[in-house]
């Protein structure tokens, strides 16, 4: 245990290096914040209610989906996982007594950490912007959900990442499917429950909706159904074998090719 | 000049036999292509589905901006993306310095020595949507708005080049500033919608100082409504500003690099 | 006592043979022809505590490989392998708190902090004592001579700095064995002489067991009296560094500079394999049992101002050997 809070010190300091580089990430976030108000205020300019979310409830939404998504998807881990294995730097840890995965998702926690506190600055700051009603009411059920998610998450980064222990060359391809599918379909710009019913059903069969969505939802009061959070520890279970797996064969068949 | 264009070419063509080198993963980047442009669709049709318009725009009219979008995906992440992502590179690894050696014009070198083909479907789709838009409307533009069209998405191509190249050439004067990249392609993200969906007040930037606004929504608009002679000039003026601001950064930038470094 | 015991290890791998061209990829994706690669082919030795042994052979004979395989990083095709009585695969932390690998070429440590938090970070993951730590870490710091940059940025620190660095963070768990894959690769002949040095009194002090890869002859030659050697994942030879010499070298060189210039080519081609002549100096290759014999007939026989008798170049031996060719 004590190892893993000194990868989380060590990291803590190493987040601080480039400390505008780190500003401008966050200001990127802000930026896409911004730009999904601005999408949805002109289209409530219209209309008052969409699907019965009044627009205070949306601003709120995409407000705390800042927060949720600084949460759940800050993972270095992703950017640095796939060229590690693929150039050999796993070797310097597999020699080490200290777990791969464990190491970097304490390195994960060091930068959600960091953004997280960032993001309720900027949400602060947004919120003298622009006043919106924002009402959170966090209850077990929601931080239940979020550590779920945050989990979730990450193991099904590490799982689409382990391509490259059968194809080098892969070191982002099918992270990024995943990243590209992750902006639509967790709920980060727009709630799920927009999408026509048969896909919002679809959806609840994908770990995506796990993600942003029902933490959010839950988080700012609205009934979320017990079956959900089953549905979402279900999903954990079921990476977390996955990874496991997967990762245990891809560790020996790097072993038996040696890069 | 002959020399630079040949130049060009030719980091084109290598790039695409480095791109067949790693046949498979030049695969999965078409298909994630594709699934961003299935998305970009998906996004819109969410929208639409509540508003009928968004800003001044019918649902025709956005998807043929859409699809102008998606067509710009290969100058932006065929091209400059490319290219301009391995530049922090450059700097944090010392490879600038050789750059610097090459009797060739370094900005030159570095614009354009990264090309992805990966994008091609975006082509394809993108068409698609301006098609699918336009049939929606009911009209198709007549040749010399075509022809108009072009011209305007040319010097579209140029001003993003300009207004990407001042960002990023921004890393001479700071370590590691990869990040810089996400910022530009976020406010890049905002270049499909009208301006009107905007506060007044960012509405004005954004057609003027940070002419976001304009590189996408002013070509598109060219195909299904008269272009503002103002707008037309505009477009114009702030290409050959930022074409200039950002050569300044870089050889500014170059001289601090070249003063700073060990 | 052997704590390391290296029975008939083989290493193959599984490469498949690509077709040119798009249709041999695409044929490629559905019957792929193997072949296999023998990077390590029936190898044995045994390794005793404290020894200090130099492996070497040319890029790709095998070494790393052996390497890896012994520290645990790749599973064998077969044999058996100990190491202090683990079975390295395991990959048990009791086993992995007792040695330590060093890749010249990879490196641990933390790029954009100072070296002395991956120091700390090791130690947490070694989980070595706070005082057994402060002990080390000076004595450490105070052999390589590097105490005023252990708070500097790790990237700001020249080649030979971080080379220091990167051997603090490897031994700061004190480990019995240490592998060493060219550890002085691209460093500049002060800095090599310095790691060796280090090396070698890393050795002595803490009776430690280091087997140590090269493409510099000069680290072996200094450091190592044993020798094995790796050709073409093949050991072809183990054993002290001497009996290379009489084992492969079984000639000397002769070297003699007449002091008139009327002695012919063909008069010294009479004595022996004629290696070089250059009025009025000549090399003459001549069988070990001779020599004496040969340099006492030249002295005889020619006018002679100086003569010298001597060993071929251990790099030279070496090289021969890797070619296959008769040497002399």
């Amino acid at each position: 245990m004590r190892k893993y809070l000194t990868v989380f010190a060590i990291d803590w300091q190493n987040q601080f290096i480039y400390r505008l580089n780190f500003i401008l990430w966050r200001l990127r976030n802000v930026l896409r914040v911004l730009m999904t108000y601005f999408l949805w205020t002109s289209i409530f300019s219209s209309q008052t209610s969409v699907f019965g979310y009044t627009r205070e409830q949306m601003v709120a939404y995409l407000l705390l989906a800042l927060f949720v998504n600084s949460l759940v998807a800050s993972a270095p881990s992703n950017d640095n996982v796939g060229g590690e294995v693929s150039n050999g730097t796993l070797n310097n840890f597999l020699v080490k007594p200290i777990g791969y995965l464990r190491y970097w998702f304490t390195r994960d926690l060091s930068s959600k950490l960091l953004n997280i506190i960032f993001a309720i600055g900027e949400i602060a700051l947004l919120y003298l912007l622009f006043r919106p009603s924002l009402y959170v009411s966090p209850s077990i059920m929601s931080i239940l959900l979020l550590i779920s998610a945050v989990i979730i998450y990450f193991l099904l980064g590490k799982l689409a990442i382990s391509i490259v222990f059968w194809a080098p060359e892969q070191t982002w391809g099918l992270m990024f499917i995943v990243l590209v599918l992750m902006e639509m379909l967790t709920g980060l710009i727009f709630p799920l429950d927009l999408l026509p019913r048969w896909a919002f059903s679809a959806l609840q069969f994908t770990p995506f909706p796990y993600l942003i969505y029902f933490p959010l939802i839950s988080a700012i009061g609205r009934p979320v159904a017990f079956r959900f959070l089953l549905q979402s520890l279900f999903w954990v279970a079921i990476l977390y074998y996955l990874v496991k797996k997967v990762w245990a064969k891809g560790l020996k068949t790097y072993s038996a090719s040696g890069i | 000049m002959r020399k630079y264009i040949s130049l060009f070419f030719k980091f084109i063509s290598l790039s695409w036999m480095r791109e067949m080198e790693y046949r498979s993963n030049f695969i999965t980047w078409m298909i994630i292509d594709f699934t961003w442009s299935a998305m970009d669709l998906l996004f819109m049709l969410v929208l639409i589905n509540f508003t009928q318009v968004l800003g001044s725009w019918s649902k025709g009219q956005m998807l043929v901006v859409l699809g102008f979008f998606r067509i710009m995906v290969i100058p932006v992440w065929g091209w400059l993306f490319q290219s301009f992502s391995l530049i922090p590179k450059y700097i944090s690894e010392g490879m600038l310095d050789m750059i610097l050696t090459k009797p060739i014009d370094s900005q030159f070198m570095v614009s354009s020595r990264q090309f992805g083909f990966s994008i091609i479907p975006s082509l394809f789709t993108g068409i698609g949507f301006t098609l699918y838009g336009f049939k929606i409307l009911g009209m198709f533009p007549s040749p010399i708005f075509i022809i108009q069209f072009f011209w305007l998405a040319v010097v579209s191509t140029a001003l993003i080049y300009g207004m990407y190249f001042a960002t990023v050439a921004c890393t001479l004067y700071v370590e590691r500033l990869n990040n810089i990249h996400h910022v530009f392609t976020s406010l890049y993200d905002a270049s499909r919608y009208p301006g009107d969906i905007f506060s007044p007040m960012l509405k004005r930037i954004l057609t003027t100082l940070i002419p976001i606004s304009l590189v996408i929504v002013i070509p598109a608009q060219s195909l299904f409504s008269s272009v503002k002679p103002f707008d037309f000039i505009y477009l114009h003026i702030i290409t050959a500003v930022f074409l200039i601001l950002s050569r300044r950064i870089w050889t500014n930038g170059l001289r601090h690099y070249s003063s700073a470094s060990s | 006592m052997a704590v390391i015991e290296v029975k008939n290890l083989r290493k193959y791998y599984k490469v498949h043979q690509k077709e040119p061209g798009l249709s041999g990829s695409i044929r490629s994706l559905f019957h792929r022809k193997y072949y296999d690669v023998k990077a390590v082919d029936n190898v044995s030795f045994e390794i005793g505590e404290g020894e200090l042994i130099g492996f070497i052979g040319p890029n790709g004979a095998g070494k790393t490989t052996t390497l890896k395989v012994l520290s645990g990083l790749l599973y064998p095709t077969s044999g058996h392998v100990s190491v202090l009585g683990f079975t390295p695969w395991d990959r048990k932390p009791a086993f992995q708190k007792q040695f330590s690998l060093v890749m010249g070429q990879k490196n641990q440590l933390w790029w954009d902090l100072p070296a002395i938090e991956s120091f700390i970070l090791n130690k947490e993951i070694y989980e070595v004592p706070d005082n057994k730590y402060k002990k080390t870490l000076d004595e450490l710091v105070e052999l390589l001579d590097v105490a005023d940059i252990l708070k500097v940025q790790v990237r700001k620190l020249s080649l030979g700095q971080r080379m220091k660095m990167e051997l603090i963070a490897a031994l700061i768990h004190s480990p019995k064995i240490l592998f060493l894959d060219e550890p002085t690769i691209g460093l500049d002949v002060v800095m090599q002489k310095k790691m060796r040095d280090f090396i070698k009194e890393y050795n002595h002090r803490y009776r430690a067991t280091i087997i140590l890869t090269s493409h510099y002859m000069d680290d072996v030659k200094e450091l190592c009296d044993r020798v094995v050697i790796i050709d073409k994942g093949k050991l072809i030879f183990d054993g002290l560094l001497d009996e290379i010499i009489k084992k492969y070298a079984d000639h000397k060189l002769i070297t003699v500079i007449f002091s008139k210039n009327n002695v012919t080519r063909a008069d010294v081609e009479k004595l022996g394999e004629l290696k070089e002549f250059e009025s009025p100096k000549a090399v003459i290759s001549v069988k070990r049992a001779s020599a004496p014999k040969v340099a006492a007939k030249i002295l005889e026989e020619f006018p002679v101002a100086d003569i010298n008798l001597e060993e071929p170049q251990i790099e030279d031996i070496i090289r021969e050997v890797f070619t296959g060719k008769d040497f002399a």
